[in-house]
């Protein structure tokens, strides 16, 4: 009982009830020594430190919207979009004329230029050593191409 | 002058004057997810199985219309998804928990104040929108998410989350998947909630077990005091309701009057318990792959730990035969403390060793194994004078942590996890990991 009282009260406290904190190191860790001391000059550019570019910052406008898909396949070749790309896929953005869309054709997916300069919307493959593709209906557009990564390997 | 003309329109606008809660759940979330991925699959129906394949955990609109059952094992509608070509999914959690984050994210855009509540559904305070306003805002907040990741939610709009509930029950059913209750309550406050319109009359047909917070066996109890709806709830007798229902009970009874007795919860506390556990795709008769499986649970549950930065002091592990068959049944758990508290993957492991080694008996085939931490506590503190939090284990711990998440899930793992795994989870019909693997991107042949 009266070490309760003496560990709420410090002016009640005895050297004998209480136990003294001792400083034990067992292991070859210095405790709290984490972090390095400061000695020398400065850094002259540290007012001026920024953080390191970011390719998802470039690549990715609504992280939440946006997904990425591999292609196989040479229809749309004229388009710079080659076998083994992969695609950054924008769903937030708004499908206009001329876009390069992923699109669902009778539940499969495929990739194509988007036209809708007539009266009904239609797709485009774009390889000139093909004869014109287009798909005039029964797709729906799945997102927007907004960029082409193409791996030299 | 102008001044105040400006104010008197202000003022003019009908304001609802009490917390807007906005409940939005996405529909058939497993199934939508699949479907995003796979667009064939959305003229079928779709089943979600377990995550040994068992049982259906999931089901789309028309699974749910076939009269498939939530929790039946897969083996007993082998006719059923033969006969309307049933699609099956094995679970993709890393998928849908992904797409969670996906619709989470595109949801704070509009408004700060969300309580993520579960994998699929969010509560959100609307208060400032205007009556007008307010539909028009969910219809533009479940038509850019469906837009933005594919998968459609509903919302539903009250001045309670009890209420959202309820009202969320009746967007599903709404061809705009939105249903508001606000403007029917709102005008409560002047003539008692009896004169509201249409929302009364849908909640005469709900029965009392969908609401929010009354289980099964409280459904019961009520139906033999003859309160079979949430109508009957709102009007019981409230000293009854408060004598008999405690103050969870009266809480619900408030909350469906339209008085906001629960808050948005914007900040997740830390869980106060761990549980990691698994059936095994194949049953284990021996300690050694036993103890493997119970390894890589608790370095689960360990990993759980870390990340929101706590220590568990108490320790509960469980094996199991199959419950049911006529093969040998043996069931059993042991308690053991973990001091001084840790989330230190190895110290956790050697631990729920040794206590599955006493309660470990020979000659049964054992199906399921798991953990269960608690007595949890916050990363560094000190429990007594003495206990010495280990630097060196929270590093190596921390490098271990970055270094899979980085490179994949079990790239560095304990020995005691074991190689072989043989007992891992079957799943025979995963999709991808579309959106968080580089491996396994969605693939296009144009």
């Amino acid at each position: 009982m009266s070490s309760a009282t003496a560990h709420c009260n410090p002016n009640t406290r005895t050297k004998t009830e209480l136990p003294i904190p001792v400083l034990i190191s067992d292991t070859d860790i210095p405790p709290f020594a984490t972090s390095s001391v400061p000695a020398g000059f400065p850094s002259p550019a540290e007012e001026f430190t920024d953080n390191s570019l970011d390719i998802q910052q470039l690549l990715v406008r609504h992280p939440a919207a946006t997904f990425f898909v591999r292609v196989s396949g040479t229809s749309m070749r004229d388009a710079g979009i080659l076998s083994g790309d992969i695609l950054v896929v924008d769903r937030a953005v708004e499908p206009s004329d001329r876009a390069i869309v992923v699109a669902v054709i009778d539940g499969e997916f495929t990739v194509k230029r988007l036209r809708k300069t007539g009266k009904k919307p239609f797709l485009a493959a774009e390889n000139s050593s093909f004869a014109m593709q287009t798909v005039r209906s029964g797709f729906e557009v799945w997102g927007v191409v907004t960029a082409v990564i193409h791996p030299y390997s | 002058m102008k001044n105040t003309g400006l104010k008197e329109k202000h003022t003019q606008r009908p304001k609802l004057h009490r917390p807007l809660f906005a409940l939005a759940d996405c529909n058939n979330f497993y199934a939508s997810c699949e479907r995003v991925f796979n667009p064939k699959l959305r003229d079928r129906p779709v089943v979600i199985l377990s995550s040994n394949d068992g049982c259906i955990v999931a089901r789309s609109n028309e699974a749910k219309a076939l009269g498939i059952p939530m929790g039946i094992p897969v083996f007993k509608i082998r006719h059923e998804i033969a006969r309307h070509r049933i699609a099956v999914c094995s679970s993709n959690y890393t998928l849908y928990a992904d797409m969670s984050n996906r619709i989470m994210k595109t949801l704070r855009l509009f408004t700060p104040h969300i309580e993520i509540y579960s994998i699929d559904e969010a509560f959100l305070r609307l208060d400032s929108l205007t009556e007008r306003d307010l539909r028009r805002y969910a219809s533009k907040m479940r038509d850019t998410v469906m837009r933005w990741t594919g998968v459609p939610v509903s919302i539903g709009i009250a001045p309670t989350k009890t209420l959202a509930k309820l009202a969320g029950l009746l967007a599903k059913r709404d061809p705009l998947g939105v249903y508001s209750a606000a403007e029917s309550l709102m005008h409560a406050n002047t003539s008692g909630p009896e004169t509201s319109s249409s929302f009364l009359n849908e909640i005469k047909k709900i029965p009392v077990s969908k609401i929010w917070g009354i289980g099964r066996r409280l459904a019961v109890t009520l139906n033999m005091q003859g309160i079979y709806t949430v109508y009957d709830y709102m009007h019981a007798d409230p000293k009854w309701i408060r004598r008999k229902l405690t103050i969870t009970g009266w809480r619900t009874f408030m909350e469906l009057h339209g008085t906001s007795c629960l808050s948005l919860q914007e900040l997740t506390l830390p869980r106060q318990s761990i549980i990691s556990s698994q059936s095994f795709g194949e049953p284990i008769d021996s300690f050694i792959p036993l103890k493997e499986a119970l390894a890589l649970y608790t370095a689960r549950a360990a990993r759980k730990l870390r990340e929101q930065h706590s220590t568990a002091s108490l320790m509960q592990i469980y094996i199991t035969t199959k419950p049911f068959g006529s093969a040998p049944r043996y069931a059993n758990s042991a308690i053991g403390t973990i001091d001084p508290p840790s989330s230190y993957t190895p110290a956790l492991i050697s631990r729920a060793s040794t206590l599955l080694e006493s309660i470990y008996r020979s000659g049964f085939r054992y199906k399921k194994a798991g953990i269960f931490l608690t007595g949890i506590h916050p990363e560094g503190m000190q429990m007594r004078l003495f206990d010495r939090y280990d630097v060196r284990e929270r590093q190596i711990m921390q490098a271990v942590d970055v270094l899979n998440r980085k490179w994949g899930r079990g790239i560095v793992r304990s020995a005691a996890e074991g190689t072989l795994q043989r007992w891992h989870m079957k799943q025979s019909s995963v999709s991808s990991r579309f959106t968080t693997s580089w491996d396994e991107l969605l693939h296009i042949v144009l």
